[in-house]
């Protein structure tokens, strides 16, 4: 089973082939960095035109690269939502016409749940259900993955998502964009323990995480220690995102060993915690996550980070899974902005009402 | 020659094939939102219905804009996957050159014309075109009260036909510089099976494009550059 991943929900345009063994036959990618560097963050209608002005030619050498016809697919898959709509309408209208010019089942696939099955292309061992932290630009979540297109949410942000949290500082500091490895890069000529930033909602009950509050605390921070101006000095940088870096870290460690006492509770023979989403490539968090599976004895999977940060080789993995259970989508189907993986999961406590539209994810 | 040919670009969403001159299925739907839905599975049904197949179609047509930025893409993004699954070739026609060609021959005699679609923020979406629909002014975006003026110092001696969802506030405006415009009765959307003609015409003159087909928005993104702290530290 061959399927073609399109991916189109926010700034990477993303096409890849994956077959159903997991081998990944090509993964294109185009990062639309350049073209929202200067706004310091994803300009939506940017990101739309982006996507046209890109899409078919990354489609076009993915195919290439696997060297198969779109005769010879099993299926299209492609992003359907949540993400920016614009960007998401580009990705779904490309997939569906690809899908029907060929006669091939067309797979709507929420992005989240992209994320939350890639764990399962690279680790085959990972067997359902396990507990999937899901931290990225624009989502934050602590889920059960009872099954393919099966979620039971157990925490969710209540405001910022980390990434969010990265680019905000980062921009703050004046470190650039994307904020996530621009961070990275300044936080280990750091020290963390220079600046005493606050840890929202840690030791808490449940599993929700909060970032906004440590966001203003960084400006503070710089207020009280920058010129009039607000500039800080070369270390003073290096030192906040250390300080940031490795607070955001403690959160999520936090968060995830709530997690992972519930899900503990399933008695499971087999247990396993995996990480997706683009704040999983940092280093700092992924070897403070690797610390608490050991000392908690939980089997960890976090993919390589190629795979964490959004791309389409998950996409097309998620047609598979999806695909193989009979699960296809009509040529109708509407992009959606907003789409939760867990329906039935409200909004969690200390949360601002999300709107008449309903919980993003 | 089997042209298939679709138009999203504004309140109305068609798809056309048109065969050796004749049209052999259409469908359209006047709709604000919901393109994205209705597009595909109205592809499917007009080939159909002209009881033909994808391989059998020899080339689309698309609308490139001007139109709703959204209803730009979704046609575009469609019909250049069409055409990179299909392999065959794609043209891209200026949604307000359609506008004109749906207008009927002896209403344009001796006129030029003025498709115009309101842009909201006060401004419009126009061209102007001969009668054989050969281009005097390519499309632009300008304010209703600037367009007539422009109109109406350079063509103020000629007969103008105004059609589009602009054309009332235009006409309106031009009577201020004393220019009676006709307008025509209906709705003048951009339609797929005046698209298809225009299409064919065009590539039995011209010849099918080898370059890919990009969107005509006539605006930019509409973002702008941060501001405040978030400079002083960069």
């Amino acid at each position: 089973m061959i399927v073609l991943g399109i991916e189109s929900s926010c700034d990477e345009t993303a096409a890849a082939v994956v077959n159903s063994q997991g081998k990944i036959l090509a993964n294109v990618l185009r990062s639309q960095i350049t073209d929202h560097e200067f706004y310091g963050g994803v300009v939506p209608e940017i990101a739309a035109r982006s996507h046209l002005d890109h899409l078919d030619k990354i489609i076009s050498s993915a195919m290439k690269q696997a060297d198969i016809s779109f005769d010879e697919l099993d299926g299209v898959a492609a992003t359907a939502g949540p993400g920016l709509i614009g960007a998401l309408m580009v990705g779904l209208m490309t997939g569906k016409a690809i899908a029907a010019t060929n006669q091939k089942p067309l797979i709507a696939l929420n992005h989240l749940e992209g994320h939350a099955l890639s764990p399962r292309l690279v680790d085959q061992e990972v067997s359902f259900p396990y507990l999937l932290l899901l931290v990225s630009g624009g989502h934050c979540q602590l889920l059960i993955v009872q099954g393919v297109g099966k979620y039971k949410r157990l925490g969710t942000t209540i405001d910022d998502a980390p990434g969010e949290a990265f680019d905000k500082v980062s921009k703050l500091l004046g470190l650039g964009y994307p904020g996530g490895p621009a961070i990275e890069k300044a936080a280990n000529r750091g020290n963390p323990r220079k600046y005493k930033l606050p840890r929202p909602l840690v030791g808490r009950d449940g599993c929700d995480f909060s970032f906004s509050g440590l966001k203003t605390a960084v400006f503070h921070l710089i207020q009280k220690i920058g010129d009039t101006e607000l500039r800080l000095d070369k270390q003073h940088k290096y030192d906040i995102a250390a300080s940031f870096q490795s607070a955001v870290s403690e959160v999520i460690r936090d968060r995830t060993e709530s997690a992972l006492r519930e899900y503990r509770k399933l008695n499971l023979k087999q247990e396993n915690l995996v990480v997706a989403g683009g704040v999983a490539a940092n280093s700092q968090l992924r070897e403070n996550l690797e610390d608490m599976a050991q000392k908690l004895k939980i089997r960890l999977s976090i993919p390589h980070p190629s795979l964490c940060t959004d791309n389409g080789a998950m996409i097309a993995w998620g047609g598979i899974e999806r695909l193989k259970l009979g699960l296809i989508d009509g040529y109708e189907f509407a992009p959606r902005a907003r789409w939760p993986l867990d329906p039935n999961a409200g909004r969690p406590p200390g949360m601002g009402l999300p709107g008449k539209l309903g919980m993003k994810a | 020659m089997n042209i298939l040919a679709f138009d999203t670009t504004t309140n109305a969403c068609s798809a056309a094939v048109l065969s050796e001159g004749k049209i052999l299925a259409e469908k359209s739907i006047k709709i604000r939102i919901g393109h994205a839905e209705k597009l595909i599975p109205m592809i499917i049904e007009v080939i159909e219905n002209a009881n033909l197949t994808f391989k059998e179609i020899s080339g689309i047509g698309v609308t490139r804009g001007p139109g709703s930025f959204a209803g730009v893409r979704i046609g575009l993004a469609t019909a250049r996957a069409v055409a990179l699954a299909s392999n065959k070739p794609l043209l891209g026609v200026v949604s307000l050159k359609v506008i004109a060609a749906g207008l009927k021959k002896d209403q344009v005699e001796n006129k030029i014309i003025v498709p115009v679609m309101d842009a909201r923020k006060g401004q419009c979406y126009v061209a102007i075109y001969k009668s054989n629909l050969n281009t005097i002014l390519e499309p632009f975006a300008m304010d209703f009260g600037k367009t007539a003026k422009i109109i109406a110092s350079t063509r103020k001696d000629t007969n103008i036909i105004v059609a589009g969802s602009g054309s009332n506030q235009l006409s309106i405006e031009l009577e201020k510089y004393g220019v009676i415009a006709e307008v025509p009765l209906g709705d003048h959307l951009p339609r797929a099976s005046v698209l298809a003609r225009v299409t064919c015409e065009i590539v039995q003159r011209e010849g099918w494009p080898k370059t890919v087909v990009s969107p005509l928005y006539l605006r930019d993104s509409g973002a702008s550059p941060p501001s405040g702290i978030f400079l002083k530290n960069a």
